[in-house]
């Protein structure tokens, strides 16, 4: 069952086509990987389905829902969640408070409630949630430590685990692996996998092939803008047009 | 019908010294990202420097423009060089800087021309133009106008045909790009610090001897400086000048017909008006946060 | 607020030991001193109300403003429908609060700079009308009448009886403040001051939190406006202008803006100083310049800096004084 559908999807940037009539969709409990060389428009593609940017033309269907041009807010109420390029964490927060940010849709609260401590009991189901979820990623011994101290690999566990403790349905992954020794990456490739055990959907854009190859059940290339190919990793590791593609994108 | 025109020319002569105000904070603003709001006591400095010296001291008025020049400048560089430079990392860290400044230039007026009532100081140029009989401009008027766009004409020359007029604009636009093309930005900051702090010093001494001088009078002249700014767009140095001229008329207008309160309110609202529907401006470009 | 003391005894002691203080406190002074410290308690309370506004990182130039848009509703209100004080200072409130509530939709499109910029406009458009409409609010003069009630024959005209009322109602204000930001939405507006874009994406609708702050923090700014108003029987638009501003922004710049307390540790401490230097009337304002300078340049985080910087010194590691410091620690 396609849980996201994107249809004809094309945006321009005032005289530059970034994406044109791209269409794919994603079965739930996939591990999608996006790639393609770079300049393809794959964070492009990413910043339009979690509501970055609206589209010039086209759709994308969640669920059977319409999401192009919705806010980012809302689109995470929906249940899709992203994690970003680079590192992007609170930085002056705890790893604890980071995550719990996490749980915003399920733990918020109005001013009355906060101030008068209504919500005990949301905000207590809240940090349980977080403790399970810092406990799967492996984080429990950092919960005090600033986002800001800590090392790469946990950095980007710590990316995964606010995500996580949303409880998407489906994850969009920007770039996880970039940067990471080929030990990070493994443990990385684990926490993914562990990810969609727990029935999350992922659509990953990567670069590292390693970790494409080795997560991903089916792929979908991006060059220029267009959807140039798709299928499993075999097929698409043996098409020609795709590796035209990366040796002359000189990647 | 005649106060119509004669409001128009007014207002044409005022957006002379609107337009020297804000090209002066968006230099500043477009090279150093910083918001200068000393800008107004600046001017108010290049204004005092012109009733000691001259006023008082009895230098001519031509050289006295050219030490309010200097002087005003020197303070720029001062500021450039012992907060911006140090607070570069955080354009909020350089604006409070400069309301500190902006305090301290204050307190030096009221010490140098004590506390009493405004100066005033008596204009050079005597004698007024009269057009067709009807329309009056004032000779002293005229001769700021004259200077004020030959100041303005130019740093355009400066901006457009010489090397450092380039830097400049290159670093306005993506400083680390120019740093990277090889372009010291340290030095550019200073040339930018410095024509900001002159035509400010510039607009001070061409003010002086039209209306009244006291400490506190900055405040019209950064409320001006912004609204002109934002109107204008705050990348771009053409679209201050533009929404300067604009603003000064329709102030001009204003005063004349609701009083000078509710044309500055109106300029205020229009301003917010501005920041909502374009905040690039009538013709900047969007400066990146 | 736990990084101040170890334990709960010694908590309980501390805060004991400081209403005691501050009760006992104006009995020891003279007269232009106790109308001091009760200036300071409602700028206390000025000062923590912005820093709410500037939580989720941006700064306005309107806050004074607010303070005066509470000071106007108080006294008109108190003029035209003879609403005494137990009403005045929750309109005042509601007023600034519902005047934020307007200005949202224009100002909170436009963030850092832009943001900075349209405040400071707003508020001296605000102001400017406040002169301009004279029939209404009373142009530069002002207006006046305003009194404080007499209740149980204690004339609150009085310093000492207003002070111990000031020090009730900004106490009770402190700690919904602390509250708020101590529960889930402060650790919300904490988050989008650090990475908006992450916050958005688990389903933060940071307009709404902006707007929630920079609600409530007029909201207190509005009543700090009538408890200053209710004292000093008379208002005027000069009472709010940039200069008041800039003194909050220095406040809380100087004293710190990370902790709770900080710009309460800024605005005592500044306050103090400013009547230590009170005979140097001319170049105060310059001092005070001075003082801001070298406090961005030199001390940036704030005087509250200071004790996690003695304790670095000294060699022990500083709690990180992170918001839900004390109830993130599970339970």
């Amino acid at each position: 069952m396609a849980i996201l559908e994107v249809k004809n999807l094309t945006k321009q940037f005032g005289g530059l086509t970034a994406l044109h009539e791209v269409g794919f969709q994603v079965e739930e409990g996939d591990i999608r990987g996006l790639i393609g060389p770079n300049g393809a428009g794959k964070s492009t593609m990413f910043k339009i389905i979690a509501g970055f940017y609206a589209p010039t033309h086209g759709n994308i269907v969640y669920q059977n829902q319409n999401i192009e041009g919705s806010k980012p807010h809302t689109i995470a109420e929906l249940g899709i969640v992203r994690t970003f390029q680079e590192t992007t964490l609170f930085q002056e927060l705890t790893v604890f408070e980071n995550a719990l940010v996490g749980t915003h849709i399920k733990a918020r609260t109005n001013i009355f409630s906060a101030i008068l401590g209504l919500d005990r009991d949301k905000q207590k189901a809240a940090r349980e949630k977080v403790e399970e979820v810092l406990e799967f990623m492996g984080l429990s011994d950092r919960r005090d430590q600033l986002a800001s101290e800590l090392p790469l690999g946990s950095q980007r566990a710590l990316a995964l685990a606010i995500a996580l403790v949303s409880e998407p349905k489906l994850m969009l992954m920007d770039e996880p692996f970039a940067g990471m020794n080929p030990e990070e990456t493994n443990h990385m490739m684990d926490l993914t996998r562990k990810v969609r055990e727990s029935g999350v959907t992922i659509v990953l854009v990567e670069h590292d092939m390693k970790a494409v190859m080795g997560l991903c059940n089916y792929l979908t290339v991006l060059n220029f803008g267009q959807v140039l190919a798709q299928g499993t990793p075999e097929e698409v590791r043996n098409n020609d047009k795709v590796i035209e593609a990366y040796l002359s994108g000189a990647n | 019908m005649e106060l119509i025109f004669q409001s128009l020319l007014n207002g044409l002569i005022q957006g002379g010294f609107y337009s020297l105000f804000a090209v002066g904070l968006v230099l500043i603003f477009g090279v150093m990202r910083v918001v200068n709001f000393a800008h107004g006591e600046l001017v108010m400095a290049g204004a005092f420097t012109v009733w000691v010296v001259h006023s008082q001291l009895g230098l001519d008025y031509i050289p006295t423009l050219a030490v309010s020049i200097i002087l005003v400048t020197a303070i720029g560089l001062l500021m450039e060089r012992f907060l911006f430079r140090p607070t570069r990392s955080d354009p909020l860290a350089g604006l409070i800087c400069s309301i500190g400044v902006l305090f301290i230039l204050q307190v030096c007026a009221t010490l140098v021309g004590g506390d009493g009532p405004s100066k005033q100081v008596p204009p050079p140029y005597h004698g007024t133009l009269v057009l067709f009989d009807v329309f009056r401009i004032p000779n002293q008027r005229l001769f700021s106008l004259a200077v004020s766009a030959a100041a303005l004409g130019t740093l355009w020359f400066f901006l457009t045909r010489t090397k450092f007029g380039w830097a400049l604009r290159a670093v306005a636009m993506d400083r680390e790009a120019a740093a990277l093309q090889g372009i010291n930005t340290n030095k550019i900051s200073i040339i930018a610090i410095s024509v900001g702090a002159a035509l400010a010093g510039l607009a001070g001494g061409l003010i002086a001897p039209l209306g009244n001088i006291n400490p506190h009078m900055g405040h019209n002249v950064i409320v001006t400086a912004f609204i002109v700014t934002i109107v204008g767009g705050v990348g771009s140095l053409s679209g201050a000048v533009v929404a300067a001229i604009i603003y000064a008329v329709f102030h001009t207008y204003m005063t004349v017909y609701f009083g000078a309160t509710i044309a500055t309110i109106s300029g205020l609202v229009l301003m917010v008006i501005v920041l909502i529907v374009k905040p690039t401006g009538i013709m900047g470009v969007r400066v990146s946060e | 607020m736990s990084s101040l003391t170890q334990s709960t005894p010694v908590r309980l002691v501390f805060w004991l030991a400081l209403a005691a203080f501050l009760i006992v406190l104006p009995h020891f002074l003279g007269f232009h001193h106790k109308d001091l410290i009760l200036f300071l308690t409602i700028n206390v309370l000025v000062v923590c109300s912005y820093r709410l506004v500037t939580l989720t990182g941006e700064w306005s130039l309107i806050h004074a403003v607010m303070v005066g848009v509470g000071a106007y509703t108080a006294t008109l209100a108190f003029n035209h429908l003879g609403l005494e004080i137990w009403f005045t200072l929750p309109l005042a409130g509601l007023i600034a609060g519902l005047v934020a509530a307007l200005l949202c939709f224009p100002l909170l499109r436009m963030t850092q700079f832009y943001f900075l910029i349209g405040s400071f406009a707003a508020g001296e458009a605000i102001r400017l009308v406040w002169v301009e409409w004279v029939s209404v609010f009373g142009g530069t003069s002002g207006l006046r009448g305003v009194e404080a009630p007499i209740v149980f024959g204690i004339d609150f005209l009085d310093p000492i009886p207003y002070y111990y009322f000031t020090l009730g109602v900004v106490s009770f204000c402190l700690l919904i403040l602390y509250r708020i930001e101590k529960s889930r939405i402060g650790l919300t507006l904490h988050a989008i001051h650090w990475k908006t874009p992450l916050a958005e994406s688990v389903g933060v609708d940071a307009w709404r939190y902006r707007a929630l702050a920079f609600i409530i923090g007029s909201f207190f700014a509005g009543i700090a406006g009538a408890l200053k108003i209710h004292y000093l029987g008379s208002v005027t638009p000069n009472q709010f202008t940039v200069g008041f501003m800039v003194f909050v922004l220095i406040w809380v710049i100087v004293g710190g803006y990370s902790k709770f307390y900080g710009p309460i540790i800024g605005v005592v401490l500044l306050t103090i100083f400013d009547e230590a230097i009170r005979e140097l009337e001319i170049i105060r304002p310059a001092i005070y310049g001075g003082v801001l300078i070298l406090s961005i340049l030199f001390l940036p985080k704030g005087l509250e800096s200071i004790p996690g910087k003695l304790r670095g010194w000294f060699g022990s590691e500083p709690a990180p004084d992170t918001p839900s410091n004390s109830e993130t620690r599970g339970s």
